[in-house]
């Protein structure tokens, strides 16, 4: 029998991996890294939650270290792990002290004759890879969202009482400011190099500001030209978005971009090349002049609402 | 100090397409190059040896074709690149390359500072870096968002989720790098013919302690079974003409699809 591992913190909505878990394991256990002692609230959908807190949990290695004796008490074989930057640490550390197979940022796993596969993006989004899991340990991680709010039973935090792991010492530990954070806005307006001098970024503005949307970008318009900060970027090095609209202006559609966007609702993209690449993962695909669209687009907009 | 940057040899991703015809990923025909964040390691490296008079060493898991990574690396400031390749080399996974990483930082070390990119533009594991510090039991931190060299010890600032830290981070330590870290510098086609290649060291997996047969894909811990296209294109309406015609078809197709506020 197959024992799967899911493993959280308090403010994760860890759904996805209990699926992802569900399709390849018989049982699943959930283990919540909390900060503190006190309390954790039950994962749903599982056969039992366990909740760990302590000092030692601060870094990386005492997580994984934490993990590793979590896996071997349960009899986990399966270990399912949050895409967070946090975990990806974690998961790196924990896939050497189980000697385990790890495929990280799966879209769904499954079980075959040989073992089991997990299918994952690489190549910067363009192909979808099926890699074989050939050790006893499997590591799986997914993506996931914050959670808005947890209701449920709660459990006690066990204190973790590992030593704390040498040679990292945390000076100082400031919250970024996420405002204009694009992963949860609900329509986004994103221009690319076709729009041709920064002066004109503030009629893109316009635009956003019509359709009541946050301001977003590619690449070349942070790195190369400056005229926006890396919050803005979307795609690969950049956010990952998802909104009921997603507006490209002057945006070619390389695949880094389309990764970050392509799971939006409803996808405009203004270009006045008709092979432009951002068509092909479009709903609507206008093709002109974004100097002549976007300020009558503009003013129509203002046109309906008045 | 002795700093030892790993650096991946990767096809261009911006090249990588599918044959509409016979659906299969042509991935020999892309060409090929140092992977885009391993740069702002080397960089940073560059930088520290700039400043503290550092040895620089280039090491990469990779196909002897990556002797023209190394060459780029090495005129980026680097003083000398080991490769490590062997019959694996097209199909390596991150832990035999961790596996190897290890083996050659301990036969051509030691090493105070190993440094690497976040991820490799191809794979996006995200593991080699991690699996490295786990195998030489040294302290490590991803993110980098910046580095200073402080005697025995290097200050990290880096960024996960929502929060910015700074460590003190004891050596040896392995860090990899975000993009955001520094500006690498341009080298050009001149400078990259001008290096030596006897600046560059071509190694087999035994010369560094290890056995070929631990790398073959049956024995790796993942191997790529399949592989397809990602997509599959939306089913899109096209508007083109006159501008005041497209911008009032465009506003009744936002309006139908329910997305105007
Ligand atoms: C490792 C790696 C990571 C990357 N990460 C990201 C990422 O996170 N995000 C990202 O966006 N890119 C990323 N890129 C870069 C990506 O490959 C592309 O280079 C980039 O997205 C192109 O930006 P663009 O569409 O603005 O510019 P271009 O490709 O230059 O496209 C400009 C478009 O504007 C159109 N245009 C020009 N004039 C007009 C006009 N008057 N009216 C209408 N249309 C016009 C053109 O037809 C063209 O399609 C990454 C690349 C690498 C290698």
């Amino acid at each position: 029998m197959s024992r799967a591992l899911v493993v959280t913190q308090p403010d994760l909505d860890a759904s996805r991996l209990v699926g992802l878990a569900r399709s390849i394991a018989e049982e699943v256990h959930a283990i919540v890294v909390a900060d503190a002692a006190g309390t954790a609230i039950e994962e749903p959908n599982t056969d039992g939650t366990t909740a760990i807190g302590g000092p030692a949990l601060e870094t990386a290695e005492g997580v994984a270290d934490a993990l590793a004796a979590a896996a071997a008490e349960q009899g986990a074989d399966i270990i399912v792990l949050p895409a967070t930057h946090r975990f990806r640490e974690i998961t790196a550390l924990l896939t050497a002290r189980l000697d385990g197979a790890c495929a990280p940022e799966t879209i769904s796993a499954s079980r075959s004759s040989e073992g089991i596969t997990a299918d994952r993006l690489a190549y910067g989004g363009v192909a979808i890879v099926t890699v074989l899991l050939q050790r006893a340990h499997v590591l799986l991680t997914a993506a996931v969202d914050i959670r808005a709010t947890a209701s449920g039973s709660e459990v006690a935090v066990k204190p973790c009482l590992l030593p704390m792991p040498a040679g990292k010492e945390l000076m100082s530990r400031v919250a970024l400011d996420q405002t204009g954070d694009l992963s949860s806005a609900e329509r986004i307006v994103s221009f690319g190099r076709g729009v041709r001098s920064r002066e004109d970024v503030a009629m893109i503005g316009r635009l956003s500001e019509a359709l009541g949307a946050d301001l977003g970008c590619s690449r070349p318009i942070v790195e190369d030209l400056r005229w926006l900060e890396l919050p803005h970027q979307v795609g690969l090095t950049g956010t990952t978005v998802k909104p009921a609209l997603y507006f490209a202006v002057g945006i070619s559609g390389q695949i880094q971009h389309l990764v970050g966007m392509r799971d939006s609702k409803y996808i405009v993209a203004i270009n006045n090349n008709p092979n432009a690449p951002i068509f092909e993962a479009s709903d609507l695909a206008v093709v002109g002049d974004l100097y002549e669209i976007v300020p009558r687009l503009v003013e129509a907009l203002a046109a309906r609402t008045a | 100090m002795r700093i030892l940057v790993c650096v991946k040899h990767v096809p261009d991703t911006t090249e990588i397409r599918f044959d509409p015809v016979t659906k299969e990923l042509r991935l020999r025909q892309a060409p090929t190059k140092i992977n885009n964040y391993d740069e702002h390691a080397l960089e940073a490296a560059v930088r520290l040896r700039e400043q503290l008079g550092a040895e620089v060493v280039i090491a990469c898991i990779g196909p002897e074709e990556a002797g023209k990574t190394m060459k780029t690396a090495v005129a980026a400031g680097a003083d000398r690149a080991v490769l490590v390749t062997g019959p694996w080399a097209g199909e390596i996974d991150p832990a035999g390359t961790a596996a190897l990483l290890a083996g050659l930082a301990r036969t051509q070390g030691p090493f105070d500072l190993i440094l690497s990119g976040d991820v490799s533009e191809d794979g996006y594991h995200s593991l080699v870096p991690g699996i490295l510090a786990a195998a030489l039991d040294s302290p490590f931190l991803r993110g980098v968002t910046g580095l200073t060299a402080d005697g025995a010890s290097v200050l990290v600032d880096r960024q996960t989720d929502g929060v910015e830290e700074t460590y003190r981070v004891r050596l040896p330590a392995v860090l990899s790098v975000s993009s955001s870290l520094n500006e690498p510098r341009t080298v050009t086609t001149l400078q990259v013919m001008k290096v030596s290649m006897s600046k560059v060291a071509t190694l087999n997996a035994s010369d560094v302690g290890l056995d070929d047969a631990l790398f073959q894909p049956q024995a790796a811990a993942t191997r790529i079974v399949g592989i397809r296209p990602a997509a599959q294109p939306r089913r899109q309406e096209v508007l083109t003409g006159e501008p005041d015609d497209v911008v009032q078809k465009l506003i009744s197709n936002l309006e139908n699809a329910g997305v105007l506020s």
